[in-house]
């Protein structure tokens, strides 16, 4: 009997006994993703998140309002039919402010991550691949840069670059790499020792090409899940630098700074405050979610993290 | 267990001066000239010149470094330019402050952490453990400050309940700990739910349960002393973000820590200061990490082998 009649009945019996796991298995991310279509609330928050990207590429368009229109006479207004959400201290519209302000929490999300990945990944990777005296310098500069209070550490360096989008993304993206360095570093050293690797160094590959043939690709999973749960980190440091007045500036929109502005008028406009926490938690939860969803997908040994 | 403790040591001091570089490097060289960011480019060259001398920044960085670390290490961080202090000082006065949040929050958040999660472990599966996840995912992504304004709003101005700002009264701490550690709360939750539903599935549990100990007794002797290794650890690393959370929750409610030092010390651009508390922040964490690691290899001898 060849080996395909017996995969072939196994399916059969496996239909017959009702089991839709055939044994025609594609391959390691088709199966995570047909893990996570069963987990509910990380479909939802794939569709909170996919929504959301939508409104901020086409706020233009969603938007009822100008984000910097300013209506002095309607000011500090509550939720009404005009303004759903009620208006802020200068007469702006809030909900146009908090589709306009996802432009900027997706993008700190985005870039800053990207950019502690491509550290996280060189760190990581020379780490674990050369191992010894690089092993041990990388190792102490993550314990380094992991020794900062995160927000602490994000704030002194917008001290230094000043205010700006463009610097929340540098600060955010220059200290948030190690906990993927010390991740990758990990599995590299795990992955060394496999035969492929060694495989392809005994037919003369270059390190460079082992780490982006072999090594990479093979650390890819776990990268997609520290990212996921990263970037609703990177949102919230985000609306804290712009809370403090140290992150975006005005007239830009920014769910940090609307609750900071809504500190002010307390009395008047309770429900100011409300709305921009709510988007900022909304995401943040909406992230989480996923990548809790998306570790137990792709990686369930990286329970701890 | 010596030679491992040796090694730990020796790695934290390589870890240490480690920090005081990037600190130094950080306010020191990148913005190029402190003297243009303190007066913030207002006078003319001469003036600054004659204050980059008085404060000794006309001198070579390498030896200005060297000036940095020896005074560090006597506990001298220079003066504030503003308050003429020593900046050691303020930081110790506000410390007490911060400590007295800290240890609040800690209490609260690993009181009331432990207790949701062991019961969420046990009672897994059913609504109530549903609830309380969700409930603990909630307060995972609401962001401090947020909730800090919101419990001002409502027990603060409405309800008249509690001081908003300051620290005058015996209730002032009420807020901040809540705002700053319900985080904590949920986070500490879903790891200790997840440890002791490890423990749980223990053949020692099941040997337990069969010898007829009471199931209270299992959980709290047998579980939660198994699952308190792991916990140990969270909790030392949320020790560390309680202190960058105090940050932003100090200056919410106009609390004098050291959270509040920093954020006033960069908006008045007090380099001395924001160099003191950024450096006392990453030393203390340093420090706090050796110590859990070293905790952390008496209680668990494997570690104590791989480490070495």
């Amino acid at each position: 009997m060849k080996i395909t009649d017996i995969l072939f009945r196994n399916n059969k019996i496996y239909e017959e006994l009702g089991i839709d796991d055939k044994l025609s298995s594609t391959g390691l991310y088709s199966d995570a993703w047909k893990r996570l279509k069963k987990n509910k609330a990380a479909m939802l928050s794939l569709v909170i998140i996919i929504a959301l990207v939508f409104v901020a590429i086409f706020a233009d368009f969603i938007s009822p309002y100008s984000p910097e229109e300013q209506d002095l006479r309607n000011k500090l207004q509550g939720p009404s039919s005009e303004h759903l959400l009620g208006t802020d201290h200068l007469g702006r519209d809030i909900l146009s402010r908090i589709i306009y302000g996802s432009r900027v929490s997706l993008s700190v999300g985005i870039v800053a991550e990207s950019i502690a990945v491509v550290i996280g990944i060189i760190m990581g990777t020379m780490a674990g691949f050369y191992g010894g005296k690089v092993d041990y310098l990388i190792s102490i500069l993550i314990e380094v840069f992991a020794s900062f209070p995160f927000i602490l550490f994000a704030i002194a360096v917008m001290f230094v670059l000043g205010p700006g989008i463009t610097n929340v993304f540098i600060a955010i993206g220059v200290i948030g790499w190690t906990t993927l360095a010390r991740t990758v570093r990990g599995q590299v050293i795990q992955l060394k020792e496999k035969e492929y690797i060694e495989a392809a160094k005994a037919s003369s590959s270059s390190s460079i090409r082992t780490i982006i043939k072999h090594i990479i690709p093979n650390c890819l999973s776990t990268i997609i899940v520290i990212v996921t749960l990263h970037i609703p980190g990177d949102i919230m440091t985000e609306a804290t630098l712009s809370f403090l007045g140290l992150g975006v500036q005005p007239p830009m929109p920014s769910w940090g700074e609307m609750i900071n502005n809504s500190r002010k008028f307390m009395r008047q406009a309770p429900t100011y405050s409300l709305f921009p926490g709510i988007a900022i938690m909304l995401t943040v939860l909406s992230f989480n979610t996923l990548g809790d969803g998306l570790r137990d997908a792709l990686d369930p040994r990286l329970k701890n993290l | 267990m010596f030679k491992f403790i040796k090694q730990r040591i020796f790695r934290s001091i390589l870890v240490l001066i480690g920090v005081t570089i990037v600190t130094f490097t950080l306010l020191n060289v990148i913005p190029g000239d402190p003297v243009a960011i303190m007066l913030q480019k207002r006078t003319d060259e001469e003036t600054m010149n004659r204050v980059r001398h008085e404060l000794g920044l006309d001198r070579p960085l390498h030896i200005q470094y060297i000036d940095f670390l020896r005074g560090a290490l006597k506990g001298d961080l220079g003066n504030s330019y503003f308050e003429k202090r020593p900046v050691t000082e303020m930081i110790f006065n506000s410390l007490k402050v911060t400590l007295k949040l800290g240890v609040n929050v800690f209490i609260f958040a690993v009181i009331f952490g432990i207790i949701f999660g062991t019961l969420a472990a046990v009672f897994r599966g059913t609504i109530f453990d549903r609830i309380l996840m969700f409930i603990s995912t909630l307060g995972v992504s609401a962001p401090a400050f947020w909730v800090a304004v919101l419990l001002q709003i409502f027990f603060g101005l409405h309800l008249k309940m509690f001081p908003i700002s300051g620290m005058n009264s015996p209730n002032s701490l009420v807020l901040p700990t809540i705002s700053l550690g319900m985080r904590f709360v949920a986070s500490i939750a879903r790891q200790t739910r997840t440890y002791v539903l490890e423990a749980l599935s223990q053949d020692y549990v099941t040997t337990a349960r069969s010898k007829g100990v009471r199931e209270l007794f299992v959980i709290c002797i047998h579980v939660l002393k198994n699952a308190s290794i792991p916990i140990v650890t969270v909790l030392g690393l949320e020790l560390k973000n309680i202190l960058g959370g105090s940050m932003v929750v100090e200056s919410v409610f106009s609390i004098p820590g050291i959270g509040r030092l920093a954020v006033d010390a960069i908006v008045s651009r007090d380099i001395p200061v924001v160099q003191g508390t950024v450096l006392f922040a990453a030393v203390s964490f340093v420090i706090i990490n050796l110590i859990i690691d070293i905790l952390y290899g008496y209680l668990d001898p494997r570690i104590r082998v791989e480490g070495a």
